[in-house]
């Protein structure tokens, strides 16, 4: 009895450490899907999608390791809002594309910073994270929600 | 969690002294203390798993692991052979365990470098705490195989003693055999819940008041630049390192201490003045003392010791200190200052050993903290080329300037806060309150304790003032 | 274990006394202890009984931000830890009496000598300071090589650039003891070595506040806020006049006070508050009514450059022009055939006022903030003069003033 107990320790162990130190599970969902129930999670009055070479432009995402994405912004120049899903293609690493938006973030903060007490809180929250192959990144109220609607999706 | 925050002062610590003084009371004394222990060890995973959500698991299978394992130790006691094949099965799969998570990263990055290839290992976040907690189930399955403790035969104690929150993320560490009676039956009375509450404010107060303050001087001259900083300023640099680095450590021990005492434990003391010491030897006695202790029992000891000549002795120190200085964190700075001290032990221990003893001891003290000090410079370093950068500014290799008004500035800054930390870091508050304690006496130390506990409650709360300011404007 | 004696390699086997609390003198103070505990318990019970009892606040007056609420409970923002980190946010945040220990924490620090405060020096008189902001060999080109590209492209123009220096330089005698700030004198020396030959006329902004500070005991800058008073501005204006040697419409200038409870950005982040500036505006004699503003971005047009309705905010200072915008458009009466474009920062907007009278248009633009190109806002209007008014710190922290430039 102990016996089998300390084996299935030893099993267990092994099972967690390729766990922690995977994490190469890949989704096979579409962007689309997994948007489709994020964006169903949040308040999309005054958001808007992105024309195509945006994520580039603002952000300096290349297309080499992007599979395919969503981008969603405010119109407004004081609406900070912002919701980004991003599938990487199968075995890239998110890390760089993950720096180039904690980047951004960060210089959008600088430009609100001193500025707007409302809009700074909410940039200083921003929700950046990776799941099987999907980046999201969102700024806003309902950042949990989507989150969360995230995780559940995949 | 940590103990000098919010949560855990307003929220976990009086929530856990509720449960355990109200829930856990029972009138049986052996109920009492299944209750006890029960309450504590729900607590002490909750604790763990606020900064750990998903290593809690890692623990758990620990945990599990090396209750069988002691139990089979035990009753294979009339079996050597497969006492020895259990204890060893367990060394291997609890240092394999700390091998992945905390050296496997390094071990990688040297490997790559050696055979010249890239290195692709991406390492693993390392769970807070691992290092005390592994340490602290090998004490006990050695323990257990030497027969000087008991095996455990109920779980609830035993994850209560791998998970005991007071000590679980910063030490000391508590060797089992030290403790297997507590876990059995403890008692709390109002002066021991209160020498408890003395030592975690004395705690606290080191931490919030002292450690953080002049942390954030030394980090403050780490920012500047320490290349072109003046001879005064990076010695000013490592003095601040050196006190933040006691008082940062020591004020956990003594939070540890303080909150065992409030529920029951009595745990071994793990300093005693370090910066009091007036040989390398001495400091280490007074120094992480659970450390070195766990050292000296589980390694030095089962490799022979000093009982096998001079050479192997020699041989015996070095590995030990190689070790320890790998323990404190997975880089070459830290396997260079352990055999920094390995080295100087020696020395002292041979060749130096009739010099020292006619040496007077004011001149030993200097020579000793000035060591000490050059050992927290490759410490705190977080690369051995950033090490030597620091000690040519100390001793002004690179032609800096003995002070500018940079140095001027902190001095004028900082002098009175260090001469009262460097003042207590020596102990002498402690010879003054160390006199025989009359009413009055201890009612002033009491008011005295609580309105540090205050004044650290307001340093914690103002450290997240957090104004938004119009500079934009 | 008997071996340990001889194996002892660095441990002597001495009794370690427990620290100052032994067994002596126990019992007589059992009360004594027991009160204590009782007090210790009470404070930590106490504390969370109040902040379950508080209700939650959702903006902090005191630090001028939304504060965090309770975070939503959810098992993935527990797996990934940011609950926790949200809810400690949450509770120190909502700390019972929090605005009243970060003052009792300033008093505290300076009782024991600092100077310093979450990065602002504690200066003499009440003065406050922050360090300047590092001049760095790149940033002063690009700058300068902006300007003078500006200044060719649009060489019939009358550039004017003018750098306002801190309040640390030109009142250095009220520093900390031992403090001694970058010196942004050289710094500015610096630009105006690069700017030198390029047609750009250069106000010598240090050197007429360093004079006027010695010889008048008006304050030039706020001893609380990172902004100069309006006294300030006036000097630097009329060295400004005399360079463009505008003369004709001399008019005479009133000061009002407004406001003496001014607690600016430095109090702010340095939980400082013992003195209060006076904020006063200067306005031309009989001036009212003899302009127009127009806030293009927000399509809306006042008749004044004031906003005495900011003279309530925690930031007086947005009581001129009230704040920071895109683009201003100003139409006076002014007689005068010229016109002015003001490429700014937030120094500008207590010195635009006194501009009005010599221009029948200035146009005031934030770089920072400007999104439409400026070349064809040069095109749209016919200007005369062009002043960059910059305070030194906003000028080297800023790639945008370059980026408009370039266009």
């Amino acid at each position: 009895m102990r016996r089998f107990a300390e084996i299935l320790c030893v099993v267990f162990l092994i099972v967690f450490i390729v766990f922690v130190s995977g994490g190469k599970s890949y989704s096979d969902k579409s962007v689309a899907e997994v948007a489709e129930a994020v964006v169903s999670a949040v308040d999309t009055d005054g958001l808007a999608q992105v024309k195509k070479n945006k994520i580039t432009e603002d952000f300096g995402i290349h297309f080499d390791g992007v599979d395919s994405y969503v981008y969603y912004a405010a119109d407004s120049v004081m609406d900070v809002r912002e919701l980004m899903l991003i599938k990487l293609k199968q075995g890239v690493r998110p890390d760089d594309i993950m720096e180039l938006i904690r980047k951004r973030a960060e210089q959008k903060q600088v430009l609100f910073e001193g500025y707007a007490p409302e809009q700074s809180a909410l940039l200083e929250s921003y929700v950046l994270k990776y799941k099987d192959g999907f980046v999201f990144y969102a700024v806003g109220h309902d950042s949990a929600q989507a989150l969360s609607a995230f995780h559940s999706s995949l | 969690m940590v103990f000098s925050s919010a949560v855990f002062l307003f929220v976990f610590l009086p929530l856990t002294l509720l449960f355990y003084y109200l829930l856990g009371s029972r009138r049986n004394s052996d109920k009492d203390m299944a209750a006890k222990n029960l309450i504590l060890c729900i607590a002490s995973l909750i604790f763990y798993a606020w900064g750990e959500p998903v290593y809690i698991v890692l623990m758990l299978i620990s945990i599990v692991f090396n209750y069988n394992i002691g139990m089979d130790i035990e009753d294979s006691a009339e079996k050597p052979k497969k006492a020895k094949a259990l204890l060893v099965f367990s060394l291997i799969f609890n240092l394999a365990m700390l091998g992945f998570f905390k050296y496997a990263g390094f071990f990688a990055e040297n490997i790559a470098a050696l055979f010249g290839f890239e290195n692709r290992y991406e390492p693993v976040a390392l769970p807070i705490g691992i290092s005390f907690y592994t340490f602290q189930i090998i004490s006990y399955v050695v323990d257990v195989y030497r027969k000087d403790a008991k095996a455990q035969r109920k779980i609830i104690p035993f994850a209560c003693y791998i998970s005991m929150f007071p000590q679980l993320i910063a030490g000391p560490i508590v060797q089992y055999s030290d403790i297997e009676k507590q876990l059995g039956s403890r008692t709390v009375t109002p002066e021991k819940f209160y020498d408890g509450i003395i030592y975690f404010i004395r705690g606290l107060g080191k931490k919030v008041l002292f450690a953080n303050t002049v942390g954030a001087v030394y980090s403050g001259i780490l920012a500047d630049g320490v290349g072109s900083a003046s001879v005064v300023t990076a010695w000013l640099g490592i003095l601040c390192y050196t006190l933040q680095i006691y008082f940062d450590f020591s004020g956990y021990s003594d939070m540890a201490v303080g909150l065992g005492k409030m529920f029951g434990f009595e745990f071994v003391r793990n300093f005693n003045f370090p910066y009091k010491a007036t040989s390398i030897t001495d400091f280490w006695r007074r120094w992480h003392i659970s450390l070195s202790s766990w050292f000296r029992d589980y390694v030095y000891i089962p490799l022979g010791g000093n009982r096998k000549g001079t050479a192997r002795t020699v041989i015996n120190i070095l590995i030990v200190w190689s070790l320890t200085g790998l323990w404190h964190g997975a880089d070459w700075n830290f396997i260079v200052w352990g055999m920094f001290y390995g080295v100087l032990l020696i020395a002292e221990k041979y060749p130096l050993r009739k010099l020292l003893e006619k040496t007077p001891t004011c001149l030993k003290y200097i020579g000793t903290m000035i060591t000490v000090m050059i050992g927290w410079v490759f410490f705190s370093s977080s690369s051995l080329s950033e090490a030597f950068t620091f000690i040519s500014s100390l001793f002004a290799f690179s032609g800096n300037p003995l002070i500018d008004s940079q140095a001027k500035y902190l001095l004028s800054e900082n002098a009175f806060s260090l001469v009262i930390m460097i003042l207590g870091a020596v102990g002498v508050f402690d010879y003054v309150s160390a006199r025989e304690e009359g009413r009055l006496r201890k009612t002033v130390k009491s008011a005295m304790y609580l309105c540090i506990f205050v004044l650290c409650v307001v340093y914690l709360i103002s450290d997240t003032y957090n104004p938004f300011l119009y500079f934009r404007f | 274990m008997n071996s340990r004696n001889n194996d002892d390699y660095i441990y002597q086997y001495e009794h370690i006394d427990d620290g100052a609390e032994s067994a002596r003198g126990k019992r007589k103070g059992t009360v004594i202890a027991g009160i204590t505990a009782l007090i210790f318990c009470l404070i930590i019970f106490g504390v969370s009984l109040l902040h379950l009892l508080v209700p939650d606040q959702s903006f902090s007056e005191n630090e001028n931000r939304v504060l965090s609420l309770m975070p939503k409970f959810s098992l993935s923002a527990v797996a990934d830890g940011s609950f926790m980190e949200d809810f400690e946010t949450y509770l120190t945040d909502q700390f019972p009496f929090r605005d009243s220990l970060i003052s009792l924490k300033t008093y505290a620090d300076r009782l024991l000598g600092k100077s310093k405060e979450n990065g602002v020096y504690i200066g003499k008189d009440g003065f406050l300071f922050d360090s300047p902001t590092v001049y760095h060999e790149g940033q002063g080109k690009s700058i300068t090589d902006a300007i003078r590209t500006f200044q060719e492209k649009n060489s019939r123009l009358n550039v004017t650039v003018a750098i306002a220096p801190n309040s640390s330089y030109i009142y250095s005698d009220k520093l900390p003891a031992y403090w001694q700030p970058d010196d942004q004198r050289d710094y500015l020396r610096k630009i105006y070595i690069l700017l030198k030959g390029s047609g750009v006329n250069w106000i010598d902004a240090s050197k007429v506040l360093a004079e006027k500070a010695k010889s008048s005991d008006q304050l030039l800058y706020y001893k609380t806020d990172h902004h100069w008073t309006t006294a300030g501005a006036y000097t630097v204006f009329e060295s400004i006049l005399e360079q463009w040697k505008m003369t004709t419409y001399t008019k005479d200038y009133a000061f009002y006070t407004v406001a003496d409870d001014f607690r600016g950005t430095m109090a702010s982040a340095s939980g400082v508050n013992d003195v209060g500036d006076r904020v006063e505006i200067c306005v031309p004699k009989d001036s009212e009514g003899t302009y127009v503003v127009e806030f293009e971005s927000k399509g809306e047009k006042t008749s004044s450059l004031f906003f005495s309705d900011r003279l309530k905010n925690k930031n007086k200072y947005e009581v001129f022009l009230g704040g920071n915008y895109d683009k201003v458009n100003i139409t006076t009466v002014s007689p005068s055939k010229n016109s002015l474009l003001i490429i700014k920062d937030s120094y500008a907007n207590c010195m635009i006022p006194m501009l009005t009278p010599y221009f029948n248009k200035i146009v005031v633009i934030d770089p920072r903030y400007l999104t439409d190109s400026l070349d064809s806002i040069i095109k749209e209007n016919s200007f005369t003069h062009v002043l960059f008014l910059y305070n030194l710190n906003t000028l080297l922290e800023d790639s945008s003033l370059a980026e408009c430039l370039a266009g």
